[in-house]
């Protein structure tokens, strides 16, 4: 399955706009590294442009983020899990993921669908990676954003999407 | 001084508001009407759009429930205050139910517009020890943290596999207000033990003198 996030001019918060100049294509099977410096807008790309536009036709796919902060999601998910029969205890990031990746596996059996895994520099984990990879490459298509070289995208054919910062205010989006 | 002032004017200004909507004309919906139509006029041009919003989404479950439960009184021929006209109990319901509803609601918006003249600054400069004053600054620090971080608590709440579809049913709709409502708690909860003891710590070591009062 492709995702096309289209070329144009998008405006996140106030101040701070996105111009992709070229549409962006996301493939399954495909692992996409989003780079750029810090304050380039790789977070806000997810959170106000890649989401929404995959949240509008909510039945073509899975979304399965985990966000920079994890704060908020890990309150988020632990809430969640306290309401499911039986409970589940969370209590740390391992727990957090394997517990999403279990959701998604399970409801992946009643109505199958591809999955978006979108990692916002999220801590490595043994246990995360092992998962990922006892996935099909075709169930899923893996978007990473991170400064370091990631062990989710170590050893793997990886198409690099850039961010350059233009000024304070505009970032440009690109395939490198 | 200054600061003490205005402190003391929205507190006036919150009770007075509670005083006439909440007692003095709880029961007249036309001025109910007119109060939370000038509230979330003045909210709308005091925050943000998306923040309005975001806030109006969280509250209209509420209040959608709210009606549903005094409609429910008013179907199930409720009559505590023995009207004879059966019609009547069920439009007695809806009128009461609906003024609470838009009571509710006002009183919500009115408590975030005013109190949101109070900034961090006034507080601090109360003439309060700061023993005491730790409180409310913990106080607007968790209000204005819960504020910034409902939308991302539901975001991810709504990212769960099973809510990722077009339709929700009513049950999955109300789990996901419920689940709402606990991550906030479980956020609160947590941020105020964080920034409670970053506060302390803070005191400790610039407010010595106080502090050791307080020990």
């Amino acid at each position: 399955m492709i995702w096309i996030i289209p070329a144009q001019h998008y405006l996140v918060w106030e101040t701070f706009s996105l111009d992709i100049k070229y549409n962006l294509t996301f493939e399954t099977g495909n692992v996409y590294h989003l780079n750029g410096n810090n304050g380039s807008g790789k977070t806000s790309f997810i959170q106000q442009v890649l989401i929404p536009i995959l949240q509008k036709d909510s039945e073509q796919q899975y979304i399965f983020y985990v966000e920079q902060q994890i704060q908020s999601q890990f309150d988020a998910i632990t809430s969640y899990a306290l309401f499911q029969k039986p409970s589940t205890d969370i209590t740390s990031f391992d727990d957090m993921v394997l517990f999403v990746l279990e959701m998604l596996q399970s409801t992946q059996r009643n109505a199958s669908r591809p999955s978006v895994i979108i990692l916002d520099e999220c801590p490595d984990s043994d246990e995360l990676q092992a998962k990922l990879r006892s996935l099909s490459d075709e169930s899923y298509c893996l978007i990473v954003v991170s400064h370091k070289e990631s062990i989710y995208i170590k050893d793997r054919g990886v198409n690099t999407i850039s961010f350059n910062t233009i000024n304070m205010g505009l970032s440009e989006i690109g395939h490198q | 001084m200054k600061n003490l002032l205005k402190i003391t004017l929205v507190v006036f200004i919150l009770i007075a508001y509670v005083y006439i909507s909440g007692f003095a004309y709880a029961d007249e919906l036309v001025i109910q009407i007119l109060m939370v139509a000038i509230v979330l006029l003045l909210s709308m041009l005091r925050f943000k759009r998306q923040r309005f919003i975001n806030e109006l989404r969280l509250i209209l479950p509420f209040i959608a429930t709210m009606l549903i439960v005094y409609i429910l009184l008013g179907l199930a021929r409720f009559n505590p205050n023995n009207i004879t006209a059966q019609n009547n109990i069920l439009k007695f319901w809806f009128n009461y139910g609906l003024c609470r509803a838009i009571l509710f609601s006002g009183t919500v918006f009115f408590f975030q517009y005013i109190l949101s003249y109070i900034t961090m600054n006034d507080i601090i400069s109360l003439p309060l020890s700061v023993y005491h004053k730790r409180y409310l600054i913990l106080g607007r620090s968790l209000f204005i943290h819960s504020v910034n971080n409902i939308g991302n608590l539901e975001l991810h709440i709504k990212l769960m596999p099973e809510y990722q579809k077009k339709r929700l049913t009513i049950k999955q709709w109300f789990y996901i207000k419920l689940q709402l409502t606990m991550s906030l708690i479980i956020m609160v909860l947590r941020e105020s033990r964080i920034k409670g003891e970053l506060i302390d710590n803070r005191i400790r070591h610039c407010f010595v003198k106080d502090y050791k009062e307080v020990i």
